[in-house]
Formats: structure tokens, sequence, C-alpha cells
């Protein structure tokens, strides 16, 4: 959202701060972090598929820190999603 | 380029009675074919060593290793067995491995996060179907594992079989494992200090197999060990895949603790066994070592050689720690004694006259057991 000059900055939206911290914590393999962020996007995004698209990711990064019931929970939620 | 047809009938005349026998020829020192051809018929048509357990020390840790070339992983799985894989995805042949790590969960491949359990098993494939569809008829999980590779491990040294065609490994190594009896199955504890190091050589792997073979370099190259293990109290052994020297007179200044339950003829013996082809042992009555080869070319060799105590407290303690230092010390010294006569081995494989040298039937029958094993290896 643009801004008037003079006028203070708007507050970023829920979505672009989690994109924005998407993009942070991308190439970091902290994958507790871009668990719970993909997790968080696949709740925020209206576009079933998109969040299928999230929800995969959260799905791969619970696997990579062998939280099973994280694993399980995602997997459900991929299958009723038709992504497993 | 290696003539196959001269080496063929150069290799006829290693695998002779000693006497009688050459030493194997020049070009299997001085060319990289050799090395190539060596890699095909030694390395992965049989058993060999490709490091220690001691490199995943617990559940989930992951070591990648270089072996000729070959990608693989070394990995310690959830129940605390050694296990040993291609170190490679699946789906496009990436790497997946590139540093030592430990694994709480899945393997993820880097380039499309492709996932395995630590069993080998594909468990994820994600958007393989379309994005967020993560599963096609096509890629079967169960037929779509990483590639396994045989191993075994035998005090702690680990050995794969790449090709899978050797016997097994129980079958293999059963007679090291009867002549180490005494040893095979005590517990070894890696040093917390001064339990390991390593020897850049500028020789061919097999010459240092080779030198390790004999007693009979020792009071020239070694002529402080001579002044308490001297030629005479040494003697030689072979078998089908190792040969090797002990000695007699073993009684260093350097007090560990012993090994439970050794017989007495321990007290004052020692034991080399070079084990075909690329590492040798070294078993005492208070520590052990072995020393693995690692052929980076045909005239280069990574030797990295691991210490094992008897007790917790040898190879931990503070106590021990000097005495620790004192014998990692000492070992180094004498192995780097050795690299100028591997060396100028290697060197002296350009000479076009030589022709693999002679063998003393009295001196040098556990080097002509190796070459002749070698001579076998390559002409399958």
């Amino acid at each position: 959202m643009p801004s008037t000059p003079g006028s203070p900055a708007p507050l970023p939206t829920e979505a672009e701060i989690l994109d924005r911290d998407l993009r942070r914590y991308h190439g970091t393999g902290d994958a507790a972090r871009l668990c719970a962020l993909h997790k968080r996007a696949a709740v925020l995004v209206s576009d079933p598929c998109e969040a299928r698209f999230h929800l995969t990711h959260a799905w791969i990064y619970a696997l990579v820190l062998g939280d099973r019931e994280d694993v399980e929970g995602l997997e459900r939620q991929l299958r009723a999603a038709g992504g497993l | 380029m290696l003539d196959t047809a001269e080496l063929s009938k150069l290799l006829e005349q290693v695998d002779q009675p000693v006497a009688g026998a050459s030493g194997l020829p020049n070009a299997l020192y001085a060319t990289p074919d050799a090395l190539a051809l060596e890699r095909e018929r030694i390395f992965k048509n049989g058993w060999a060593c490709i490091g220690f357990g001691k490199d995943v020390p617990n559940p989930g840790d992951a070591r990648p290793i270089d072996f000729l070339g070959m990608p693989l992983l070394l990995l310690r799985d959830p129940d605390g067995a050694i296990k040993v894989f291609e170190n490679v995805c699946r789906h496009r042949g990436m790497i997946l491995v590139e540093e030592p790590k430990n694994f709480g969960g899945v393997i993820r491949c880097p380039y499309h996060s492709w996932c395995y359990s630590l069993d080998g098993a594909l468990r994820a494939t994600p958007h393989v179907g379309g994005p967020g569809i993560n599963r096609t008829e096509t890629i079967d999980p169960t037929q779509t594992g990483l590639t396994e590779v045989s191993c075994g491990v035998f005090m702690d040294v680990v050995f794969v079989n790449v090709s899978g065609t050797a016997m097994p490994f129980e079958t293999w190594i059963a007679p090291l494992r009867n002549r180490l009896s005494d040893f095979a199955d005590q517990p070894l504890f890696a040093p917390t200090s001064h339990g390991s190091f390593t020897l850049d050589v500028q020789a061919n792997w097999k010459l240092i197999m080779e030198n390790n073979c004999e007693s009979y370099h020792l009071p020239w190259v070694h002529p402080g060990l001579n002044s308490y293990s001297r030629l005479e109290d040494h003697y030689c052994f072979e078998a089908e895949n190792f040969s090797g020297q002990g000695t007699l007179v073993y009684n260093p200044d350097l007090r560990f603790p012993n090994f439970e339950g050794l017989p007495s003829k321990w007290d004052m013996s020692a034991e080399y066994p070079s084990v075909y082809p690329n590492v040798f042992f070294s078993v005492h009555r208070d520590h052990f070592w072995a020393a693995h080869l690692d052929p980076k070319a045909h005239d280069r060799t990574v030797e990295r050689v691991e210490i094992y105590y008897a007790t917790e407290e040898a190879a931990t303690s503070d106590h021990f720690a000097p005495l620790r230092e004192k014998n990692a010390a000492q070992w180094k010294e004498i192995l780097s004694e050795d690299i100028f006569v591997t060396q100028g081995m290697q060197k002296g494989r350009g000479a076009p006259g030589f022709d693999g040298g002679k063998f003393s039937p009295e001196m040098d029958s556990p080097t002509h057991a190796f070459h002749a094993w070698v001579a076998r290896a390559l002409a399958n």
C-alpha cells in the first residue's frame, strides 16, 4: 500500500510479514521456523491450491525436524486436501 | 595408457612362488589408468575400508565419504547400527549430504526436497505430481529408496563392498577375526584427545601397504623402534586376505590399562596385519590402532590413523592425557619415518628398467603375498 508524503508508512499486513519472514529464513535451514511460517501461510491464503503448497512445505520441514506428531497432523491435512 | 595384454603377462609373473616371483609392474604405480582399474576390480568388487565407526558416534550422525570418486554416506541409524548408502538423491542424482551432520528427522535433498528416512526409504516427494500434489503414479517410493551399500564393521573399522558381489562380510573377515580373536570383541574406547592423525603421502597406496607388511626395513628405517624391538624378534604371517608381522618383545615405556582377559602371549607380543586392500591393524595388549589408506591419486595417498584404548579411563581421563599424547606422537613419528621410503619407491617406479623387483623368501613373503593378491584381483 503506497503512503502519501509526510504520513507514516502503513503497517505491513500479516501476509506481507509472512512473506518477508519466509524469504528471510529460506536459506537458513531453520526447519522449525520455516515449518511454523508455512503452517501460518497455509491458514492465511484463501486459494486451496496455495494452502496445499504451504502445507507441503510445512510437512517437509516437520519431516526434517523429526516431529512425528506434527508430521502426522500435516499428512492428515494434506490427505484431506488431495496432496497425498 | 595401460597395455592390458602386457599387464596380464606381467601379473602372471607376480602370482608365482615367492622365490621366483616378480613384483607388481611399474605401470600399476605410475599411471592414473591403473588406479581406475583397481577402483573397479579391487575397491568396488571386494571389501575395502572407508572409515571408522567413531566417525558417526551418535544415532542420526551422517558423514559423506568420497570413496575413489564414489560418493557414499556413512550413517548411524536410530538403533545404533552402521549403514552406508550412495550419497545421491534417486531423483536427479544430486549429492545429498555435503558435510558431517546429525539428522533428527529425514535426509532432505537440497535440490527438490525429496526426503529419505535414515533407513534409506523414500519418505516424501513434494510437488512431484504438480504443485501441492506429493505423489505420482510413476514413482513407487518402495522402489526408490537410497541405494544401500553392503557394509561391515570389525573393531570399529568400516568396510564396504560397493558391487555387492563379494562374499558375505562375516565370511571375509573370519580369518582376521580368528587371528585377532583375543581383541575382536573387546570394547574399544576412542580417545577424547590425541586419538588420531593423518599423513599425506605422495606415493601409491600399495607401496604403503607393502611397507607395512614386512619388518625387514625396521633396523634401517626405524632405528629407535629397533632399539627395543629388534629384527630377530619379529615373525611373519599370511592369510587369504591379509599378511603382516608381529613382534615378541613389545614392551614400551608407556603403560595403559590392558584389554581384559588376554592370554599371556600378549604380555610381550604385538601384531600388525595389513588387511587387503587398504587398512592395516596394530594390536597391542593396551591399545589398538588402524590406518586407513585413502587413495587420492595413483601417486598420492592419505593415511589416517585412529587409536583406541582398552578402558574409558585410558581414553578419556586427564590422568592419561600426557601418555596418550606421547603414544600418538610416537606412532606418528614411526609412520612418518616410512614416508621417505614409500615416496622414494614411488619415484623409483619411473625407472623404465625396473621390473617390479625381487623378493627375499625369508624376509619379503608377506609383501609378496599382497602383490600376488593384487595380481589375482586384477586378473579377474
